[in-house]
Formats: C-alpha cells, sequence, structure tokens
C-alpha cells in the first residue's frame, strides 16, 4: 500500500532538543573562534596581579588564572586556534582519505592491494602513537600538530572510501554510465567519486569534535602550540599546576573542550540520520 | 480493533456448513500520522468453503495483501478491521486479541508468503523453521516434533527430507526454499492455507510444481486462499476469484465466469493485458489502434549485431570454474525483435553482457554491424557505444541516486550530437516527452516516481544516443501487467518510429512470444532451440522447451481462439 507515499505533503521539519543544543554550542564556538571581542568579557592577554585565581564570580564566571587573567576570556580566545587545527586537520585527514581509499579501490590487484596493506597497517596503530611519532619526527609546532593529527586519522577514513569505491564500482549506474560511452575519467569523476564520497562528508563532520580532542590532548603534552598562546590544550596545561588550589582554571576549560566535542558529533550524527534517510 | 456489533443475517443456504472463511462488509483502514484516517479495504464479502481455491486477485496497492494479512490478523497496531460478518469455521474473528490470533495462525490458517529467501531467517536451518512452528503450538516432545517436521516435508514432494533439515535457507534452490515455506504452513493441518504471491519469485518449471502441490493439498481437504497478480496462475488452480481494485472487489464469482465472461471493465482491461501469442501485433493497454506488424529486413546481408560461438567461465570458490555461457550464437537485423528466454541462470544476462561488450568472452566473438566489436580495443569501442544501448529490470539502481530523470536521460546525449548542455537537457526533454513521462515530472528524483515511470526514463535513456541495437534485460518483469502493457506498447511504438533492434531478454514466455520476430531457448548456457517465434511457440522441438512450454499457466481461452 504504497500509493500514498508519493503524494507527501508539505514537510514541517521538527528537529529534536538536543540537536538544536548542540546546534547552539557549535554557532557559539564559531563565533568565538571568529569574532572572540563578541563573547569575551576582557582581554584575554590582560594581566593583573592583583586578581590571581579568583574563584568564579559574577565579575569573571570562569574565575582568573595565576597571572590575573580571565579565563572565560582566554578560552574564548583560543576557540579560533581549536577551530583550525580541528578543520584543518580533518582536511588533512580527508583528502590523504580519498586518494589512498580511491587508489586502494580501484587499482588492481598490485597496486590496490599494496595501498589496501598500508591502510590496514596505519589502521593497526592508535591515532595517538601515529601522532606522536610524526611529531617526535618533524618537531612541535603548529602545522605538525595540524598534519600529524590528519594523517593519524587518514586511515579510518581511507576504508570508509575504498569500501564506498568498491560498491559503487560494481553498481549498475556505473555500468550503465561506461554502456553509454562515457571514458573511464568521466565516469570515475561524475559517478564513482560523487556517490562514494557521500559517507565521507559526514563521517568527517563527525571527526572533527575528535580531532580538537586529540590536538588538545597533544597541545597538552606540550607538543602544539606553545603558551602564552589560549589554545585549548596548552591552556589546560597551563593550568596543570595549580588545579590543586584553583580548580577551575583546569575544569572548566576541560568542560568546554568535553561540551564542544559533543556538540560537533551530536551535529554530525543528526546530519547522518537526515543524509541516511535521503539516500535510502 | 473496533467491531460492529449488527445484526448477523441469515446466509444463502449453499455455504452453508461446509464454508471455512465467511466474510462480510470487511473494512480494513489505517491511522496514519499525517494523514489520519485511511481505508484502504472496503466492505470486502466473499466466503471459501472447504477444499476449495479462492484467489485474490489486482495489482500492487488494490489492497489485496492487506486483505490477506487481515485474515491473520497482521495488519498492525494502527489498523482498524471492522465487519459484519468475519468468521473462520465457525468462529467470530473480529476483536479477538493478540494472543489469540497466534493460535489461530498455524494451527487453523498457515500463511506463505512471496519469497522464501526473504521469509525464511537465514542462519536457522530448515528442520528448526518447521519446529519453531510445533513448538510454539506445543506439539509433542522433541523427537516427535522431528517425525512430524520430516513427515510434512515429504508431504511436499521434498525429495530427502532428512537432508533439508539440516540445510540453511541460501543452501537451498528457490523450489525447496518455497516447499519448506509450505511446508511449515501446513505442519499443523491448518483448515486454511493463506498463500500470499506464491510463485511469483520462481521459474516457470518450478512454478509448475508448487501450483501442482497447492492442488494436492486442496484435493486432500485444504481450503487454499491464494493472492496473486497472474491470472494464468489463478486459471490454473482457483476454484473461484476475487477481482480486487483499489480495495473494493469489483467481480466475485466463479473462474471460469470471471476469465471466460468477465463482467467488469476492469477486469476485462486486466486480461487483454496479458501478453501471449495471440496478443502479438496488437495493443495491451486501452487506446490507440493497432500496432502494425512489422516485416524486418531481412535483405541485408550484413546482421546489426552478430555473436559467434561465445564462451565465457566464471571462476567460482565452490566448483572451482563454471561455465555460465557455452557456444552461444546468434545474430539480429535491423528492425527486428531476438527474443532470448530461459530460467534463471541459464546465461541469458551474461550473453547480454558480452553483447553489450561489458565483459569479455573468453572465447568467440562479438561483431557490431559486421565489425569487430568484442575484439576491439576500450577505445575504439567507446567510439561506437552509441550503436547499442541497455535497458535493466531495475531501472531504479541503474540511475545515478543524485540525479533526477532529465539529467539521467541529458547525461546519455553524446556530446558530438549536442555541444552545450543546455541543448542535451533540451533533447532529454524531447525523448522524456516521447516515453510519455509528464513534463512537471521529469525533475522529480525517480525514487518518487513509480515503477512504470522509471522504466521510461530508463527506455528513453537508451533512445538518447540514437541507438540500432537496443538490449532489454528484463524490462517489464517487475512490473504490474497493466503497466507492463504500457510498456511493452511503448516498446513496439519506438521499433516502429525509430527502426531500433531489440534483444529482449525475459523468463516469461508470454512476454517474448509477443514481442518477438526470433526466439532463442537458453538452458545451461546452451542456445537449445533458435527460430521463428510462432515455429518455437507453436512446435518446439526440443523437449527443454517443450518442458517449459508445457509448465507454463496459460489462460485456456487462449487455446479455444
Amino acid at each position: 500500500m504504497t500509493a500514498a507515499a508519493n503524494t507527501l505533503p508539505a514537510r514541517t521539519i521538527r528537529i529534536p532538543a538536543p540537536t538544536v543544543l548542540a546546534a547552539v554550542v557549535v554557532v557559539l564556538f564559531v563565533i568565538a573562534a571568529i569574532f572572540p571581542s563578541l563573547l569575551a568579557p576582557y582581554d584575554a592577554f590582560h594581566v593583573d596581579l592583583g586578581e590571581t585565581l579568583r574563584p568564579p564570580s559574577f565579575a569573571h564566571p570562569f574565575g582568573t588564572d595565576q597571572s590575573g587573567r580571565d579565563v572565560l576570556s582566554r578560552v574564548v580566545s583560543g576557540a579560533g586556534a581549536s577551530l583550525l587545527i580541528g578543520l584543518g586537520a580533518t582536511a588533512v585527514a580527508a583528502a590523504l582519505a580519498v586518494v589512498l581509499g580511491v587508489a586502494a579501490g580501484l587499482g588492481g590487484r598490485l597496486l590496490g592491494g599494496g595501498v589496501n596493506r598500508l591502510i590496514e597497517t596505519l589502521f593497526a596503530f592508535p591515532v595517538l602513537v601515529l601522532a606522536l611519532l610524526l611529531i617526535t619526527v618533524f618537531g612541535p609546532g603548529v602545522s605538525t600538530l595540524v598534519i600529524a593529527v590528519g594523517v593519524a586519522n587518514a586511515p579510518g577514513y581511507a576504508r570508509i572510501v575504498r569500501g564506498q569505491v568498491l560498491s559503487v564500482r560494481r553498481s549498475e549506474y556505473v555500468e550503465a554510465a561506461h554502456a553509454t560511452g562515457h571514458s573511464p575519467a568521466r565516469v570515475l569523476l561524475r559517478h564513482i567519486l560523487p556517490n562514494a564520497l557521500r559517507p565521507l562528508v559526514v563521517a568527517g563532520s563527525l571527526g572533527i569534535g575528535q580531532a580538537i580532542v586529540w590536538a588538545s590532548g597533544l597541545a597538552f603534552l606540550g607538543l602544539g602550540v606553545a603558551p602564552p598562546s589560549a589554545e585549548w590544550g596548552a591552556l589546560l596545561n597551563d593550568g596543570r599546576t595549580y588545579v590543586t588550589v584553583a580548580w577551575w582554571v583546569e575544569v572548566l576549560p576541560g568542560a568546554v573542550i568535553v561540551l564542544v566535542a559533543l556538540a560537533l558529533t551530536a551535529l554530525g550524527r543528526a546530519m547522518q540520520r537526515r543524509f541516511g534517510k535521503e539516500s535510502g | 480493533m473496533s467491531t460492529s456489533t449488527e445484526a448477523e443475517t441469515e446466509r444463502p443456504a449453499h455455504d452453508g456448513q461446509s464454508a471455512v472463511l465467511r466474510v462480510e462488509d470487511l473494512c480494513v483502514g489505517f491511522d496514519l500520522p499525517r494523514e489520519g484516517h485511511r481505508e484502504v479495504v472496503h466492505g470486502a464479502s466473499f466466503s471459501l468453503e472447504r477444499g476449495r481455491c479462492l484467489a485474490i486477485v489486482g495489482e500492487s496497492g488494490s489492497g489485496k495483501s492487506v486483505l490477506a494479512r487481515t485474515l491473520v490478523g497482521l495488519t498492525g497496531a494502527h489498523a482498524t478491521v471492522a465487519a459484519r460478518r468475519f468468521e473462520l469455521l465457525g468462529k467470530d474473528l473480529r476483536g479477538l486479541d493478540e494472543a489469540e490470533w497466534r493460535r489461530i495462525r498455524g494451527e487453523e490458517v498457515g500463511f506463505v508468503l512471496q519469497d522464501a529467501l526473504v521469509s525464511l531467517d537465514p542462519l536457522r536451518t530448515a528442520g528448526r523453521e518447521i519446529d519453531e512452528v510445533l513448538r510454539t503450538h506445543r506439539y509433542g516432545r522433541g523427537p516427535v516434533r522431528r517425525a512430524r517436521a520430516l513427515d510434512v516435508l515429504a508431504r511436499v514432494g521434498v525429495p530427502d527430507p532428512e537432508l533439508l533439515v539440516r540445510q540453511l535457507p541460501h543452501q537451498l534452490s528457490g523450489g525447496l526454499r518455497q516447499r519448506a515455506l509450505i511446508a511449515s504452513a501446513i505442519a499443523l493441518d491448518p483448515a486454511l492455507i493463506i498463500a500470499d504471491e506464491p510463485t511469483t519469485a520462481l521459474d516457470v518449471t518450478v512454478q509448475a510444481t508448487i501450483l501442482d502441490l497447492l492442488g494436492e493439498l486442496q484435493s486432500a481437504g485444504s481450503s487454499v486462499l491464494l493472492v496473486s497478480h497472474d491470472l494464468a496462475v489463478v486459471d490454473r488452480i482457483a476454484d473461484e476469484v476475487a477481482v480486487v481494485k483499489g480495495g473494493h472487489i469489483v467481480e466475485f464469482g466463479a473462474t471460469e465466469k470471471i476469465l471466460r465472461a468477465p463482467e467488469h471493465d476492469y477486469t476485462r482491461r486486466l486480461l487483454d493485458a496479458i501478453p501471449s501469442a495471440n496478443s502479438r501485433g496488437r495493443r495491451l493497454s486501452p487506446g490507440a489502434a493497432s500496432v502494425a506488424v512489422r516485416t524486418p529486413s531481412a535483405t541485408e546481408t550484413v546482421p546489426l549485431l552478430e555473436a559467434r560461438d561465445l564462451v565465457k567461465s566464471f571462476h567460482d570458490p565452490e566448483v572451482g570454474r563454471r561455465t555460465v555461457v557455452r557456444d552461444v550464437s546468434f545474430t539480429i537485423a535491423r528492425g527486428e525483435t531476438l527474443g532470448l528466454v530461459g530460467e534463471s541462470g541459464s546465461g541469458k544476462t551474461t550473453s547480454a553482457r558480452i553483447a553489450l561488450a561489458l565483459e569479455r568472452p573468453d572465447s568467440g566473438e562479438v561483431l557490431l554491424e559486421g565489425e569487430p566489436w568484442s575484439a576491439a580495443t576500450a577505445r575504439e569501442r567507446r567510439a561506437r557505444r552509441s550503436a547499442i544501448s541497455v535497458v535493466y529490470q531495475d531501472p531504479l539502481s541503474s540511475f545515478d541516486p543524485r540525479w533526477d530523470g532529465l539529467r539521467i536521460v541529458a547525461d546519455a546525449v553524446p556530446m558530438r550530437v549536442f555541444r552545450t548542455r543546455a541543448g542535451r537537457r533540451r533533447r532529454a526533454s524531447e525523448l522524456l516527452d516521447r516515453v510519455g513521462l509528464p513534463a512537471d515530472t521529469h525533475t522529480n528524483p525517480p525514487l518518487r516516481l513509480s515503477g512504470g515511470q522509471r522504466q521510461r526514463i530508463a527506455i528513453a535513456r537508451a533512445l538518447a544516443s540514437d541507438p540500432k541495437t537496443i538490449v532489454l534485460d528484463e524490462p517489464v518483469s517487475a512490473l504490474d501487467v497493466s503497466i507492463q502493457a504500457q510498456v511493452l506498447d511503448l516498446l513496439a511504438d519506438l521499433q516502429q518510429d525509430f527502426g531500433v533492434s531489440y534483444l529482449f531478454i525475459s523468463h516469461d514466455l508470454g512476454v517474448v512470444h509477443h514481442v518477438s520476430d526470433r526466439v532463442a531457448v537458453m538452458q545451461g548456457g546452451h542456445i537449445v532451440e533458435q527460430g521463428e517465434a510462432d515455429e518455437i511457440f507453436l512446435r518446439p522441438e526440443h523437449p527443454y522447451t517443450r518442458q517449459l512450454i508445457g509448465a507454463l499457466p496459460r489462460l485456456e481461452q487462449e487455446v479455444l481462439r
């Protein structure tokens, strides 16, 4: 009884409340990253030695740090670096994944098989170990951090791309395109790639939050952005010494990282559900 | 479920005590979240007597499956069922709760579904499948149940029940799977067997044996309620027929009367839409005049497409190499239709793929317009691809999921013909108009179109390169009979207008006889017989062809005509 399925009434899109909440957090995060002055109550680098390590209050919602700087302002000013690192790392990962995944999926037994072995081998390493290895080789720094997190995440995405390429290339519409007489390059660009990369868009949006957490973790270990920059991992590293006397310098920025990562993941999942519906 | 409380009226005398099922004024509706209440079965009335077979006939969306499911209480939580009378073996079925329905299903009514591969649990052996029915209804201890399972499997004609009970669904052939499913439905000797399209997924020879089995069960005293879209199948085993359209039973009576002297317009249209030997050169769908009989030009010396001694084998992990095409040769002349028939796995589709040069033969070759085709290099072939195109059985999977109909067709318009994108789109639009796709649906995503509309897009795409030959791989197998009739008529018109040749692949002998000038019959990778369509169908020589044609259920009136 599917006769009525064709006559869809005007759709009223209902978005569940948690997704709305996640979207609000992400919007605030992006605003903080681009226009920190809109959200930061003080100058993030203004040192006031009379106001050191104050607990959260109305004047300083997140308290102040050991130099009397406003912690909330520092968190806001660090958002830009975190967003850039998250986006950059995910972009590096996705770009590498497309190259590796397509080569593994379309290459013959020799090339495809070889690339696939490489992906499987890299996938066997934990992300953090792989990233640490790369940073050790190339030395710490922002660009190394971005590349390291990106490369470390690439194998997971590459596996998704390879699987998609394998299923799309055997699909009837690709065969139909070959039967029409289109060149292999055209079939690859117009049919195989766009269809195979759809799930990567969703996986990537899920991965941005994850990449921010990895990057913060590495920065916390002193392998990324160096203080006095307010990048979130560096911020945590900075406050580490005072955590026993002033919990807020550590816990509140940490909570923000968790919140942003959660919100990005929740939003990615919501996208995944919508995409899943439409392609199914 | 709500029930009407109206006083029961007296039934006519003729179905007094023997009626297994009596239904009067049955209405089934669904409460849909967005549309509110929608009734899909409107006041159906019928009865079924012991040892008889009633067929419910209709096209998809007619409500026939909902009707069948209502009879076993499987309409779901959102359904409302109301009836003036709704009795099984004299017991009122109105307002039963789920526990009572569960007892009735299996014990009093056995339900057989269309495709046994989907309706059997892939991880459960056939033996356990049957055992579950017995255990649920507390049919004795383990050994007793086991003996019973072997017994019913033997009754449904399984050659080796001891082996079958240990096998998983994927290890069984389609026919054996369907038998196992029927065995689990009759395990408890139900008085009524409801079979929803029980043979639709099966090859014609297997279908014949399953229909025989249903007939045997019926003569052993079971009543059968058959749901089907296939009037020929219905004619073969049903005593009575109810024709359903839009949730109404438009005609109900003895099979003889309904199929020989139909009164309702819709029944007549359904009968007219069936392609067969007698429908050659005639339109199947209502409307315009008859199709002119084509005269393929046999005068040309070089055939459009020629296959010579094709052989193709594939690697099979279980048996090593498996040869699926052996010494296949055929030719197609300009404007001619060659029908390729055979059961599943006979090598039809592989032969077609070789003809399309999508697959390389191990030996033998294909010539396109007298020149090497399968032996040409990929580059040479690409340049000549516009001469041959293809229409698949399932159009949806042959479309890029991101594209609408217009873009799908425009993509196939060769760039050397229309250089600009706008030009290709205009051409695509013309083609879509030509195949009868309404203009306002050209840019709809195919997912939202009907099966017939999707196939029209696929046909427009096949025409886009202005080919001389079109390979049609089961192009109407997934369509309802009236839609199938329209698509076959369209193909005939296009052949006339464009002078294209068809390589028409189908398992449906009626369809093949209707469309083909010449026919090749395939079995086990060989072409066992090849010749003029009438010659093959009326005077088959090869035993396999005879077996195929003998197994074909057909309406008797055709033979008489």
